[in-house]
């Protein structure tokens, strides 16, 4: 019970603030690195229809996983189960936060139906990301020309990851198959404790142990390359599709390379 | 076939056998290549000096013999200074980037020309190269992995088997980006390939003689890196001018150092020396299309070529100092490149973020230049004068990487018959094989290399484009405005012998422009040469 509860009320608020905390770092790292050298590729899609083009791009890639679809078809059925699933999981996170405050504020405001969609939303996103992450590491353990790149903490993460989704997906199958509790759960949260927390969340060891680990997960994903998406921001719009004309670097910075030790890059001519 | 996986770790290993060994029943096959000649690296000749135990070849010679103390050393201090903003501003965000996102899916595997070309033989993947640098990367300057060790790093080893090795590595990738294109994350390993040849030149003096002592240094003292000095160039401009007489009865000025014009134009000097129809086309177009324009004889001002932006951006940022300091005192009011696709990404893309403010002055193509003189109607054009089929090959730097993409399309639309694209063409176009310097790079026994592996691809490509007209006994025109292409077509014509077997010969775009002037006698000569 009590940890229990240690884990249903603090570690999720820690969890959260670690993640946050620990990506603003990660972010605020890339951003404050000096402007770099133009090294756009074409089609930039800005150059061909604005803003809004660079979107759709964007996003048709972020939703689709376009560029893997087309070109590495048999990854893609497992690289798009584990992240379909995780984009199903956040507008699961999302009804959720909806259904929470919803009642809070009014209760039995939002219909019956409500429920029943953040079940199958809910549970869909658990098997996609159960299948996808387990898939992908049975083939990241048995492909050599996979293996070459693996280090062992890239099977830990996906592992991780379908350890997270498997506790997930049976406590949704054996505690709790509408998926009322993590309603209730996230009513409580943002209410800081207003409402009460469901009993199987502070007592059930299932839900305890997939609460934990996904607290875990949450902390986690800061500090590897599993926050590649706010990486991508960078990559596709900071570089590949970065031609903003008529700006000078810092050409004032002194070097130390061999070659040319203490001159000024302004200063490079013979 | 020969499908042996090497794991990072085998590139510390000692060994007296290359690790891969190119085999012609490996290499992906090209129709209508029935024979082709046989491999023979030689690597007896070069083994007893130099690391020849990467894939049996050489771009630049590692000696085999160093000291490896000193030599882990000097790698560490540049692996520091390629990740420090102050020595790297130029590309610390994207290097970090890229090093820290891969998400080692290999979708970008398949994209990769050298890759296919060599019959998959995995350290030629694009993330192959990038994932050792990861590796030392992490290993020796992040805090994770100097605690976790090589369960976060995976495993690595520095010593000098591996630094020789991977130096010749950062020489079996062509920069052309095509990776890139399709990688998910944004990655770009092209960018991880430069960054390692950087380390490795800026910190380590090691760097192919031809980009560097006979390329961007002979270019800073003498003018040129093709050693031209600017007496020699002014003898050869007199004598394009005579040149343009004998061949179609004009007289044509090419200016010379002529302050406040339009446009100071820039060749790759090797077009004066290897194709001075070139240079010649040109002067023909602007002279009636009334353009004012100037060539500069001042050092450097008559070599666009800068190398550097291949593997040194210290020798890059010195280029493009000199350029735009030249055009400043020329006073003219823009930078026009020639038919060169490496230069044109230095000047039109790259140079921009180097030059200081108040020296900024606009460059182009001259493909958009051409452009937009056929589009204003200036010319009288009559595309039956080109009436012999012609494929188009897109350089990567001007496609690709600067986005000129339509210019050329449009204009040879407009002066020729028969133009036919290649597959795939425009932003996902294969490269020449000769990119990020190796045209130009004929030591030791890489031409084989570059020939039977990093060209392949194009040879296949042209073929294809010409399938249907192989049997005909007309010329076919490959057009690559671009020198380096240029130079890589021809050998690779050359090597293969295909203006033998099928009359295919290749050339520039401003020579088809001028070829389609209807009161010109025929400006092009097709001999193959
Ligand atoms: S570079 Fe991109 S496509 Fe290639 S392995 Fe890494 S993430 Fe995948
Ligand atoms: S840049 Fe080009 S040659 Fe280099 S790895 Fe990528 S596709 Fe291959």
């Amino acid at each position: 019970m009590l940890i229990g509860l240690l884990v249903a009320k603090y570690f999720s608020y820690l969890a959260v603030v670690i993640f946050a905390i620990v990506s603003i770092i990660k972010v605020s790292r890339y951003a404050s690195m000096p402007l770099h050298l133009r090294w756009e590729l074409y089609p930039v899609p800005h150059e061909e229809g604005g803003l809004p083009k660079e979107l759709k791009e964007m996003f048709t890639e972020m939703l689709t996983m376009k560029r893997i679809f087309e070109n590495r078809r048999g990854l893609w059925y497992f690289a798009y189960a584990y992240h379909g699933g995780i984009y199903l999981i956040l507008l699961w996170a999302v009804l959720l936060l909806i259904g929470g405050v919803s009642d809070l504020l009014a209760p039995g405001a939002l219909p019956g139906g409500y429920q029943y969609l953040i079940a199958v939303v809910g549970g869909l996103g658990m098997i996609s990301i159960t299948v996808g992450t387990l898939a992908l590491l049975i083939q990241r353990l048995t492909d050599e020309e996979y293996k070459v790149y693996n280090a062992p903490v890239d099977y830990l993460n996906l592992l991780f990851a379908f350890i997270v989704a498997l506790t997930g997906l049976l406590s949704w199958i054996l505690v709790d198959p509408m998926l009322i509790s993590p309603r209730e759960y996230i009513a409580s949260l943002i209410s800081f404790g207003a409402s009460n927390l469901p009993a199987v969340v502070v007592s059930n060891p299932l839900v305890i142990l997939h609460l934990a680990l996904l607290e875990l997960f949450i902390a986690y994903v800061p500090f590897t390359r599993m926050l590649h998406f706010f990486g991508k921001y960078f990559m596709y719009h900071k570089i590949m599709w970065d031609t903003q004309p008529g700006l000078t670097g810092d050409i004032d910075y002194e070097i130390s390379w061999e070659q040319e030790k203490g001159k000024k890059w302004r200063d490079l001519y013979e | 076939m020969n499908r042996k996986v090497v794991r990072i770790t085998d590139l510390s290993k000692p060994s007296d056998e290359p690790l891969v060994r190119i085999a012609q029943e490996d290499l992906m096959p090209v129709p209508h290549l029935e024979e082709e000649p046989e491999l023979n690296p030689n690597i007896e000749k070069y083994k007893e000096n130099y690391d020849v135990t990467l894939d049996g070849y050489l771009a630049i010679g590692v000696p085999k013999e160093v000291e490896e103390k000193a030599l882990v050393e000097r790698f560490l201090n540049g692996l520091r200074k390629l990740f420090s903003k102050n020595d790297n501003w130029t590309f610390l965000q994207p290097l970090a980037l890229y090093t820290d996102y891969c998400a080692k899916c290999r979708t970008c595997v398949d994209a990769c020309p050298i890759y296919i070309s060599s019959g998959r033989k995995n350290i030629y993947e694009p993330p192959f190269r990038a994932e050792i640098l990861r590796r030392l990367y992490r290993k020796y300057l992040t805090s994770s992995g100097k605690t976790f060790g090589s369960f976060v790093t995976g495993e690595v080893e520095l010593n000098a088997n591996l630094i020789r090795r991977l130096a010749e590595l950062s020489y079996r990738c062509t920069i052309c980006r095509r990776c890139a294109q399709i990688c998910p994350m944004g990655v770009d390993n092209g960018l991880i390939t430069h960054e390692l040849r950087k380390l490795f030149s800026q910190e380590l003096g090691i760097h192919p003689k031809e980009l560097h002592d006979k390329g961007t240094v002979q270019q800073l003292k003498v003018g040129s890196s093709t050693g031209m000095n600017p007496d020699a160039f002014k003898g050869l401009v007199s004598f394009m001018e005579e040149d343009i007489k004998d061949r179609i009865g004009l007289d044509v000025k090419m200016p010379l150092d002529e302050k406040g014009v339009d446009y100071l134009v820039i060749h790759n000097a090797g077009e004066f020396l290897s194709w001075p129809e070139n240079p010649e086309a040109f002067a023909v177009i602007f002279e009636r299309a009334g353009v004012s324009w100037t060539l500069s004889s001042e050092q450097v001002g008559y070599d666009a070529v800068n190398y550097g932006v291949w593997y040194n951006d210290l020798q890059l940022t010195k280029l493009i100092n000199r350029t735009f300091e030249i055009a400043n005192k020329l006073d003219v009011k823009e930078i026009i490149i020639g038919e060169c696709g490496h230069a044109t990404k230095a000047y039109y893309v790259v140079a921009e973020r180097i030059v200081p403010s108040d020296k900024k002055i606009p460059v182009k193509s001259c493909l958009q230049i051409f452009d937009e003189i056929i589009n204003s109607g200036k010319l009288d054009l009559d595309p039956s004068r080109n009436d012999f089929p012609i494929t188009l090959h897109d350089p990567c730097n001007m496609v690709r990487l600067s986005g000129i993409v339509e210019p050329q399309r449009r204009i040879l639309r407009k002066c020729t018959k028969d133009f036919r694209e290649m597959n795939p063409n425009k932003e996902m176009n294969y490269c020449c094989g000769g990119g990020s310097g190796f045209a130009i790079m004929p030591s030791y026994n890489f031409n084989e290399w570059k020939m039977k592996v990093s060209g392949r691809m194009k040879v296949k490509q042209i073929l294809s484009a010409f399938s249907d007209v192989l049997d005909r006994d007309v010329v076919k025109y490959v057009c690559a405005p671009c020198s380096n292409c240029k130079g890589q077509i021809r050998d690779l014509i050359r090597y293969y012998d295909l203006w033998k077997k099928y009359k295919i010969t290749y050339g520039g775009l401003a020579e088809l422009i001028v070829n389609a002037m209807p009161d010109i006698p025929g400006f092009l000569e097709f001999e193959f040469h």
